[in-house]
C-alpha cells in the first residue's frame, strides 16, 4: 500500500510537471546596448492575445527616450512578420500576401478584409498620422499612443475564419527620428489558432534568443523591410553590421566535431 | 434611430415616470493591454453595478468593429437598451494587427434612480454594418440587472 502511494506520488509529480510544461508561460528577455542592459521585453499570452511590451530601465527615472539614447537611437517600435498564414489576405493594393509578410503591409490590408488605415512604414505601430478626416484611421495604433511611461506596449489578437493558423515573429526595433530603420533587438515568436468552435488561442510563445544572443530575421524576413515601404531602408553601416552579425551567428551555429 | 429622450417626449412613455428623461448611456471601450488582459479576454459580458455606475459590458470586439446605441426605451421601471455592433470576423473579414476591446455602456446610478429605473435590460445585436445593416444571424447577448438585488437603494 505504501509502495503504491509512493508510485502515485511520482506519477502525480511527473504529470504536474508535464502539464506545466504544456501551459503557456510568460517570457522575459533583456535588451542590451553597448554591453549595458537598457530594459526588458516581457510577453505573455492570454486567450487569443499576445500582450506585453518593452520596459526601459535606463535613465532616472527610467524612460524610453533614455533607453533609445543609450543605444544611440531615437525611439523604438516593433517589426512583426507573419511567417505562416493559411488564410493569407491581400494587401491594400490587391496583391495576395504570401508569408513571410510584414504585419501591417503598406497602407494596410485589403479594405474588404480589414479597412483599418496603416502608414507606409514596415513597423507594427504607425509612425505618423494620416491627413485629418482619413476614414478608418485608428489612433490606438499610433506608436506614440503605445508609449506608456517607460513602456512601449505590444498587443495583438489576430482573428479570421475558423481553422485559421498563424505564426509570427516579432522584434523590438530601434528607429531613427524619421522612422527609418536603425537596428534589431530581441524578439519573440508565437502562434495563433482558431478552432472549429471559433475559439482563438495564442500559444507557443518563445523568445528569439540563441545562447542569450538575439535571433535576427532570416534574409527573407529581413528583405520584407524594403518591399513596398517608404523611407525604411537601412543605413549602409547598419546593414553591414547586420550582415556581420548574421555571419558570426552562422559560424557559432556550426556543429562542433 | 431615436434616443430615449426623444422617445420619452414623443410618446410620453412611462419612462418619464421618474420625472427626469433618462439620457443615453455613456459609451466607451476597454482596450486590451497587459494590465487588463484577463478582464478583456475572459470576463463574460454582462451588466453590473461598478462603483457609482451601472455598467453593461458587451462581447469581445476587434479593432475595426464599431458599436452604438440601437434602441432604448423605458417600460415602467425597466430600461430596455439594445446595443448594436459589427463583427468583422463573422462578416468574412479578418484582423492581423488587432487590439480587441470590450464595448461598454454605462449610466451613473443616480441618473437611473432619478428616472425611476429599477431594472436594466441590455442586449447586444451583431449587424453587418451600422446603424441599419442586416443582422448577422447570431443570437443577441441579453443581460438583466435588478438594481435592488445589486444593493442599490431605490427612491
Amino acid at each position: 500500500m505504501r509502495r503504491h502511494s509512493f508510485v502515485w506520488s511520482i506519477v502525480a509529480v511527473i504529470g504536474s510537471v508535464a502539464v506545466g510544461a504544456l501551459q503557456a508561460a510568460p517570457i522575459g528577455m533583456p535588451v542590451i546596448c553597448n554591453m549595458v542592459q537598457v530594459g526588458t521585453i516581457n510577453m505573455d499570452t492570454v486567450g487569443g492575445a499576445a500582450v506585453g511590451g518593452f520596459t526601459s530601465t535606463a535613465g532616472m527615472p527610467p524612460s524610453l527616450a533614455a533607453a533609445a539614447a543609450a543605444c544611440s537611437e531615437h525611439h523604438f517600435n516593433w517589426y512583426q512578420i507573419v511567417t505562416a498564414d493559411n488564410q493569407a489576405p491581400k494587401d491594400r493594393m490587391g496583391n495576395q500576401l504570401v508569408p513571410p509578410y510584414v504585419d501591417v503591409p503598406p497602407g494596410g490590408y485589403d479594405v474588404a478584409f480589414d479597412p483599418t488605415w496603416a502608414d507606409d512604414l514596415p513597423w507594427y505601430y504607425d509612425e505618423y498620422e494620416p491627413p485629418a478626416g482619413t476614414k478608418d484611421f485608428n489612433p490606438g495604433f499610433l506608436r506614440k499612443n503605445k508609449e506608456k511611461g517607460a513602456t512601449l506596449e505590444y498587443e495583438d489578437a489576430p482573428g479570421g475564419k475558423k481553422g485559421l493558423m498563424l505564426s509570427f515573429k516579432t522584434w523590438l526595433v530601434s528607429l531613427n527620428a524619421n522612422g527609418s530603420f536603425h537596428s534589431f533587438h530581441p524578439g519573440f515568436s508565437w502562434d495563433l489558432t482558431i478552432d472549429a468552435m471559433g475559439k482563438r488561442e495564442a500559444k507557443n510563445l518563445m523568445a528569439l534568443l540563441n545562447n542569450k544572443t538575439p535571433v535576427l530575421p532570416t534574409n527573407a524576413e529581413y528583405q520584407q523591410l524594403t518591399r513596398g515601404f517608404a523611407t525604411a531602408i537601412p543605413e549602409p553601416a547598419t546593414f553591414a553590421l547586420l550582415a556581420a552579425g548574421l555571419a558570426a551567428m552562422g559560424l557559432f551555429a556550426r556543429p562542433r566535431r | 434611430m431615436k434616443t430615449f429622450a426623444t422617445w420619452c417626449m414623443a410618446l410620453s412613455m412611462t419612462g418619464c415616470a421618474g420625472g427626469v428623461p433618462l439620457p443615453d448611456p455613456t459609451l466607451h471601450r476597454l482596450h486590451l493591454d497587459a494590465r487588463n488582459a484577463d478582464e478583456v479576454m475572459h470576463k463574460p459580458a454582462g451588466v453590473a453595478v461598478q462603483g457609482s455606475a451601472v455598467r453593461a459590458v458587451g462581447p469581445l470586439l476587434d479593432s475595426p468593429d464599431d458599436f452604438r446605441v440601437g434602441k432604448i426605451r423605458q417600460e415602467g421601471a425597466t430600461v430596455v437598451l439594445e446595443m448594436i455592433h459589427t463583427k468583422i470576423v463573422d462578416a468574412g473579414g479578418g484582423v492581423r494587427r488587432n487590439i480587441p476591446y470590450r464595448p461598454i455602456a454605462e449610466w451613473p446610478v443616480d441618473t437611473l434612480r432619478g428616472a425611476g429605473v429599477a431594472e436594466v435590460e441590455v442586449s447586444w445585436v451583431a449587424l453587418r454594418s451600422l446603424p441599419d445593416g442586416a443582422s448577422m444571424g447570431t443570437p443577441p447577448l441579453r443581460h438583466r440587472l435588478k438594481l435592488r438585488q445589486a444593493g442599490i437603494k431605490l427612491r
